[in-house]
């Protein structure tokens, strides 16, 4: 039996860096209305109100709050997710500081324009250039803050008794392809592109939102093929769609591997996943399973799960010097 | 599909490649329609050159196994449905190699089968 690793060294930090930033978005307006409240008009007319329905400041700044906790619901149960996971701790603790700030920009400026004004004003021209270089810099800055990560531990022993082998002869050189269609994360992806159009048509003015959508509805779409190649340098994933994009396991971070039975598991979220592991399984066939070396899995469905699992559990017991590979 | 050759082994390595493909073909683990691997990705992997590859793809694009386009990757053909034709092969393969192995000659390798026939 294999222990869970402890992998989880500056978590609380990083919860902190994704926790905190929510609260920007009310913090900001309320500082600048508080400080330039004498030279501010009595009523908010801010972009996304039309003016003869501009509300007072007070009830203005009051629907600031409500994201917060929504918000905070969404990143902690993200960073949840990827409790096991240090990288992409960091990449939501990024993406909390950049969209948090972007929308504290967003407010700061509407607010900054009507300074020393009677009535609406339009937005300056560089407010939007503006709002996406300052949200880059604080994820950037956030992306720092949250680093350096700790080391994943690696695996030293031999695979376990009774999973497949395959018999290599010492000189040969072996490699495994395989590749696969993911219906359910196409599907997924258009049901993401299809939020984002009919939220840029429909729904708000706001563009974090409906890129944030869009982004995630290509990101899914261009996930929908995938390639498995295993070989003597390990085990690598690609998206051919996705410009090669690829996610490499070296056999340092891999303890054994094993076969799934037919629709054994959901699949488990792709080139990015949750805490229990990553990879793509369609739910049909058998499913090669990777025990990982940071107490995750990761998965992929292939018709020819048991000759995959025998390679990589081959040229583990090469790398590590047991005998007979 | 696995694909597994071995340097020091006196069979051509472009030889090893396409036995691996027509292996995989013969057990259902490659199945028409599938694409074999792009011959630069292989060479790679098994640290052989590209042209070795790419000759074992000619040998079982020739036998009509596989579809080779030019700038696309290989794809294995209807024909690999005839899995006992391509299992038969193997079989003949693995004779030949034992034949070579014991210095024997082709008639009397031919012999021998012709014998082993007429007994079942």
């Amino acid at each position: 039996m294999y222990d869970v690793p402890q992998h989880d060294a500056g978590r609380l930090r990083r919860l902190i860096l994704t926790a905190a930033p929510p609260f920007l978005i009310p913090l900001v307006p309320l500082l600048l209305v508080v400080v330039f409240r004498d030279r501010l008009p009595d009523r908010a007319y801010v972009p996304d109100w039309a003016p003869d329905q501009a509300s007072g400041w007070s009830q203005w700044l009051s629907t600031h709050i409500w994201p917060v906790g929504l918000f905070e619901v969404v990143y902690f149960s993200m960073f949840m997710h990827y409790r096991r996971w240090p990288e992409l701790q960091r990449w939501v603790a990024a993406f909390s500081f950049g969209m948090s700030v972007a929308m504290a920009a967003t407010s700061g400026f509407a607010v900054a324009a009507l300074i020393d004004s009677d009535g609406p004003v339009p937005q300056p021209s560089w407010a939007g250039p503006a709002e996406v270089a300052i949200a880059l810099l604080a994820g950037i800055g956030a992306w720092r803050l949250a680093g350096p990560l700790p080391p994943a531990p690696a695996a030293v022993g031999a695979p376990p008794p009774g999973v497949p082998v395959l018999p290599l002869a010492p000189g040969q050189r072996a490699v495994y392809t395989a590749s696969t269609w993911q219906r359910l994360v196409l599907l997924q992806g258009a049901a993401f592109l299809g939020l984002a159009w009919f939220s840029a048509f429909n729904l708000s003015r706001s563009w974090p939102g409906t890129a944030m959508a869009g982004l995630v509805g290509v990101f899914l779409v261009l996930q929908a093929r995938t390639v498995l190649r295993i070989d003597g340098r390990g085990v690598e994933v690609s998206l051919p769609w996705l410009g090669g994009l690829r996610r490499a396991l070296p056999y340092d971070a891999v303890q054994f591997a094993s076969v799934r039975p037919r629709g054994s598991r959901t699949g488990p979220g792709g080139l990015v996943g949750g805490s229990k592991g990553w990879g793509y399984v369609s739910g049909r066939g058998p499913v090669l399973a990777l025990r990982l070396t940071d107490g995750r899995e990761f998965l992929y469905s292939t018709r020819d799960a048991e000759t995959a699992a025998a390679l990589v559990n081959a040229s583990l017991a090469r790398a590590r010097g047991a005998a007979g590979c | 599909m696995l694909i597994v050759v071995d340097p020091s082994s006196a069979q051509p390595l472009a030889d090893q490649v396409a036995a691996s493909v027509r292996a995989a073909v013969a057990r259902g683990a490659a199945v028409p329609g599938d694409k074999l691997p792009s011959a630069r990705a292989v060479a790679a992997a098994l640290g052989i050159n590209l042209h070795t590859v790419l000759r074992g793809y000619q040998q079982l694009r020739d036998e009509g196994l596989v579809e080779l386009r030019r700038g696309r990757t290989a794809t294995i053909t209807d024909l690999a449905a005839e899995g006992g034709r391509l299992r038969l092969r193997e079989a003949a393969e693995e004779f030949a190699g034992a034949v070579r192995h014991l210095g024997a000659s082709e008639e009397e390798a031919l012999d021998a089968v012709r014998r082993a026939l007429a007994e079942r």
